[in-house]
């Protein structure tokens, strides 16, 4: 999926962790909005919290640099768009779906979990990074049936 | 509940039993501390089994899982309590149901860890 849709919502927030329980319930809202059933929120909003988290932690904090997070939610036909944009430097979002979460956690690794997450919970994650700007990933979940035009 | 809490005390016949609840929310800004609590209470007490009571848990995120997880598979003597339907289904959903043991009152959990 590439085209960009009708426009829900769009925020902008300062890339620390203290607004990552903000990011949720906008996107909670969001989600609610557009019929989604209480189990398909919650990993909406944990594939979202996911990504903004790697944003802070490996994006900002890591580099030591100050940035923003831009979420903007929208509808394209039938399916639900989250588009999360940094100005990081480029991070990898290499599908992780292929792992074993239990033999992953149990090694005492933790690193790309998250990611795991992001392609479990959502039907689609794209990635694009443009240099000099920075990431934009697009977390796409199809609408549930009775919200579809 | 929102705020993030932690709060660890000791119960059972001679101090048998370490209870931890937290509650609020387990993320970003929050997960370094519960990380670093639950080391130092699991230091602090080491001859504990360790139940940690969910009831008020409102999120956590995926690092906050993974202390969960790796806590349960070291120490082994370690049960969750109460855990919120929405963090089991999510616990479930990833596969990782079978690496914490859950119990649904802290007086069930407090029976299965003294055989």
């Amino acid at each position: 999926m590439t085209g960009f849709g009708d426009e829900y919502v769009t925020i902008c927030v300062p890339g620390k962790a203290t607004f990552m329980k903000a990011i949720r319930e906008m996107i909670e809202q969001a989600a609610m909005d557009f019929g989604f059933e209480e189990d398909s929120r919650e990993q909406i909003v944990m594939a979202v919290d996911e990504a903004c988290t790697n944003i802070v932690k490996h994006g900002y904090q890591a580099q030591k640099t100050a940035g923003k997070i831009y979420l903007k939610v929208s509808v394209c036909r039938t399916h639900l768009i989250v588009e999360v944009m940094d100005e990081a430097s480029r991070f990898s979002s290499a599908d992780e779906k292929g792992m074993n979460p239990s033999e992953f956690l149990t090694s005492g690794e933790s690193h790309g979990f998250g990611l795991y997450i992001m392609h479990s919970f959502m039907d689609g994650v794209e990635h694009e990074y443009e240099e000099g700007k920075g990431n934009r990933l697009r977390l796409i979940k199809r609408l549930p049936v009775h919200t579809q035009e | 509940m929102d705020r993030y809490t932690f709060q660890s005390e000791t119960t059972g016949e001679d101090g048998k039993f370490l209870v931890i609840s937290v509650s609020g929310h387990i993320d970003a800004s929050s997960v370094d501390d519960f990380s670093q609590s639950m080391d130092a209470a699991i230091q602090k007490y080491p001859d504990c089994s360790i139940i940690i009571h969910l009831s008020k848990l409102d999120y956590i995120n995926s690092s906050g899982l993974g202390v969960l997880i790796q806590a349960s598979q070291t120490l082994g003597n370690l049960a969750l309590v109460a855990v919120p339907t929405k963090i089991q289904r999510i616990i479930q959903l990833l596969g990782l149901a079978a690496l914490v043991t859950g119990y649904d009152t802290l007086e069930e959990a407090v029976l299965a860890l003294s055989h």
